[in-house]
C-alpha cells in the first residue's frame, strides 16, 4: 500500500502489470496490491472462524426485516454496519459487548 | 573452500504455537551444501533444528512453518548454513509469540424468526434458532448504549469501532429446559407505555455459547380508551350503536363494536378508523331477531387487528316486535273445488250449498263397486296483495264447516284428523284417486282433530310454519286438505266413515286465508 501524488489515468492503469487497486480516501490517492488468498492452511480457529463468518454472511440475506431491524438501530453512528453487528454477535462474545445487571 | 553465510530474517505469520521462519544462505566463495534453522523454546536450554535441507544454489531463500513453538514468553531463531569447511550460524533473533484467544464455547445460534403478543401485563415472546439452544433472556427498561470509539484525522472524526452496553434487570428462562430450536418466553410485569430491551443468550450442549441475539425492543402502548351510550333507531332487526374515543392516548385508534346475544358477544362490526376525534363513531347492526335482548360494547386499538384493546362498559338493548301487516286473501276457486268431480268430493254427494268435501273412511258398503275412495279437495287463495319478499308470521284459514258420521255411525266418535297440506304433493294435475295413489308425502300445515259431529259454523284453522312458508306473497296460494288416514299405497284403516264438507260459493268474500305478515 501506498500513497501516490495524483490519480494516473486509465491508460496508466491499464499498463501497469498485474493487477493494482486505485482508490481514493480522505482526499488521499493510494495505490495497493489487490489482495489475494495466503496460499497455505491457516490454523484451526482461523478456519473455524472463517467458516462461521461464511455461514452468518448467508444467513444474513435470508433473514426478515423484523430480525434485521435490532441489528440497525445498533449500528446506526457506530461506523459499523448492521452485517458487522450480526458477525461480531454471532461469533463474539469479547469485551466490546458489555452485559450489566442491574 | 570458505564457510558459507547463513542470514537470518525477522520470523513472520506468528501464531501461539507457530510461525514461519525466513532464511537465505550465500556461498562467499563456498557453496553451501545444507541450511537449517535453530530456534528455542522460550526459557527452555535446549535447542531444536528444523530439518536439515539441501542447497541448490547461491542465494537461496528458505521459508520453514515451524510449529510445537510455545507462546510464553520470548523465543529465539537463527540460520545455520554448512559446507564442507564447516558451519556457520547467525545470530539468534528474538521474538514473540502472539498470545492465543481463549477457545470459544459451544456452538454459535442465529435467531431466525421471532414474535410475541400481549395479554394481562404478560408479554410472551417466542423465537426460533437455527441449531438447538436453551436460551436465556435478558430483560431491561433502559435502551442499550452503543459508544462509537473514535479517532480523529485531519479534523475528520473517523469512527472504527463500537462497544454495546446492554444493563439488564430480570433474566427469564426459556419455556424449554433441553436445547430446542423453539424458544417460548412469559415475560411479566409489563406495563404500558414503558419499553422494554431484552437479548437472549444462550448454551449449546451445556456450554456457554459465543452468540447474543441483538437487543430487540418492545413497547405496550396503552390502548384507546373507549366509552357508549345507549343505542338507538332500534327496530325488530337492527339497531344503532353509538360510541366514542375518550382517550387516544396519543395515537390514532381503530374502533369497532362487538355484540351479540345476551351475554355473549358473537359479532363484530367492520372497523373504522384510524381515529383521533372524540366524536362519536356510529355503526348500525343489522340482522337482528325481533324482541330479543342484545349486548354491545366498544372496542379500540391502535393495530388494525386489534391485539391489545380498550374495552367499555357494555350496554344492553332489546330489538322491537317486527311491524306487521294484515291481508285477508279470498278464495279464488271458480264455483266449485278445484276440479271438481275428480279430485274433491263426488258432485252427486254435494247437496244445496255444498260444493265438496272429503273423507277417509273406506265406503265399500256404500258403494256397490266395493272401492275405497279417498277424496282430495284444494283451496286458492289469492294473495297477491300480500308484497313479494314478505314473511308471514301467521295465518289461518277461515272457512264455514263441518263434521258428520256417514251411514248412521254412532258415538264415540272415531278420532281422526283433516289435514291442510301443500297442494304440491297433491296429485298434479289431479286425478281420480284411490288408495292407489295415496300420497307420500305428508307435510301438514294444519290439522283439526275429529273426535265427534260438529255443527255447520266459522271456523279458523292455523296454519303452522309449514304452512307460512307455503304462502304465496304477491301470487296465488294454494290449500289442500285430505283425510289423515290417506297415507302411502294401503287401504285407508278402520270401518268407520265420515264425512267433512265447507259450505262455500266462490267468489266468496267469506271464505278467506287471513295472513298476518312483516313487510319487506
Amino acid at each position: 500500500m501506498a500513497k501516490i501524488a495524483a490519480m494516473p489515468s486509465i491508460d496508466i492503469v491499464n499498463s501497469l502489470r498485474g493487477v493494482l487497486d486505485f482508490y481514493t480516501w480522505c482526499n488521499l490517492v493510494i495505490v495497493r496490491r489487490w489482495p489475494k488468498a495466503p496460499g497455505r492452511s491457516r490454523n484451526d480457529l482461523v478456519m473455524s472462524t472463517a467458516e462461521k463468518f461464511k455461514y452468518v454472511n448467508q444467513a444474513a440475506s435470508t433473514l426478515t426485516d423484523d430480525i434485521i431491524q435490532p441489528y440497525k438501530d445498533i449500528a446506526i453512528q457506530t461506523g459499523l454496519s448492521w452485517k458487522d453487528w450480526m458477525t461480531r454477535l454471532y461469533i463474539n462474545r469479547d469485551p466490546r459487548v458489555r452485559l450489566i445487571e442491574g | 573452500m570458505a564457510l558459507p553465510v547463513a542470514e537470518c530474517y525477522i520470523p513472520s505469520h506468528l501464531y501461539p504455537e507457530s510461525a514461519f521462519f525466513h532464511g537465505k544462505c550465500r556461498s562467499m566463495g563456498g557453496l553451501p551444501t545444507q541450511f537449517c534453522f535453530i530456534y528455542w523454546e522460550s526459557w527452555r536450554p535446549w535447542k531444536k533444528y528444523t530439518p536439515w535441507q539441501d542447497v541448490d544454489h547461491d542465494g537461496q531463500d528458505f521459508d520453514v512453518n515451524t510449529s510445537g513453538l510455545s507462546w510464553r514468553g520470548w523465543t529465539k531463531v537463527k540460520a545455520c548454513a554448512k559446507n564442507a569447511s564447516g558451519v556457520d550460524e547467525t545470530k539468534p533473533i528474538m521474538f514473540w509469540l502472539p498470545k492465543p484467544t481463549a477457545p470459544k464455547l459451544g456452538a454459535p445460534w442465529l435467531i431466525l424468526r421471532q414474535g410475541g403478543s400481549f395479554r394481562d401485563m404478560i408479554y410472551d415472546w417466542s423465537s426460533e434458532t437455527d441449531i438447538g439452544c436453551l436460551l436465556h433472556l435478558l430483560v431491561g427498561t433502559r435502551k442499550p448504549y452503543v459508544s462509537p470509539v473514535t479517532h480523529v484525522t485531519r479534523g475528520v472524526v473517523f469512527h472504527h469501532d463500537a462497544e454495546l452496553w446492554f444493563r439488564w434487570l430480570w433474566k427469564i428462562l426459556s419455556d424449554q429446559t433441553v436445547d430446542t430450536l423453539l424458544h417460548d418466553y412469559h415475560i411479566p410485569f409489563f406495563e404500558y407505555d414503558r419499553k422494554y430491551w431484552f437479548v437472549a443468550l444462550g448454551t449449546v450442549d451445556g456450554q456457554d455459547s459465543p452468540s447474543i441475539s441483538p437487543p430487540y425492543s418492545f413497547r405496550m402502548f396503552h390502548p384507546p380508551k373507549m366509552a357508549i351510550d345507549d343505542a338507538y333507531d332500534i327496530t325488530h332487526n337492527s339497531a344503532k350503536l353509538p360510541g366514542h374515543l375518550v382517550d387516544d392516548y396519543g395515537m390514532p385508534a381503530f374502533v369497532r363494536f362487538n355484540y351479540g346475544k345476551m351475554p355473549t358477544y358473537t359479532d363484530n362490526t367492520p372497523t373504522l378508523g384510524p381515529f383521533s376525534s372524540p366524536a362519536p363513531y356510529i355503526q348500525e347492526i343489522t340482522g337482528l331477531d325481533p324482541e330479543t335482548w342484545y349486548r354491545f360494547r366498544a372496542e379500540g386499538s391502535h393495530d388494525e387487528g386489534f391485539p391489545t384493546h380498550g374495552i367499555s362498559r357494555p350496554k344492553d338493548f332489546l330489538t322491537l316486535a317486527p311491524p306487521t301487516d294484515t291481508k285477508e286473501c279470498p278464495l279464488v276457486n271458480p264455483g266449485h273445488w278445484y276440479n271438481a268431480g275428480r279430485y274433491s268430493w263426488p258432485a252427486s254427494w254435494i247437496h244445496s250449498g255444498e260444493h265438496g268435501g272429503m273423507g277417509t273412511a273406506p265406503y265399500s258398503g256404500y258403494y256397490t263397486t266395493g272401492r275405497h275412495r279417498i277424496y282430495r279437495s284444494a283451496f286458492l287463495f289469492d294473495t297477491s296483495e300480500i308484497p313479494p319478499g314478505a314473511t308471514p308470521v301467521s295465518a289461518h284459514l277461515h272457512v264455514e264447516d263441518r263434521y258428520f258420521p256417514i251411514l248412521g255411525e254412532t258415538y264415540p266418535w272415531i278420532d281422526d284428523y283433516i289435514d291442510f297440506v301443500a297442494v304440491d304433493v297433491l296429485a298434479d294435475p289431479p286425478i281420480a284417486a284411490d288408495y292407489g295413489h295415496l300420497r307420500t308425502q305428508n307435510t301438514i300445515i294444519a290439522q283439526e282433530l275429529i273426535t265427534k259431529s260438529y255443527g255447520r259454523a266459522w271456523r279458523d284453522h292455523d296454519l303452522n310454519a309449514a304452512g307460512l312458508a307455503n304462502i304465496v306473497p304477491g301470487g296465488t296460494t294454494y290449500i289442500g286438505f285430505k283425510g289423515h288416514r290417506d297415507t302411502i299405497n294401503s287401504q285407508p284403516p278402520s270401518s268407520k266413515h265420515w264425512g267433512y264438507v265447507v259450505y262455500t260459493t266462490a267468489p266468496d268474500p267469506n271464505t278467506k286465508l287471513v295472513v298476518t305478515y312483516i313487510p319487506p
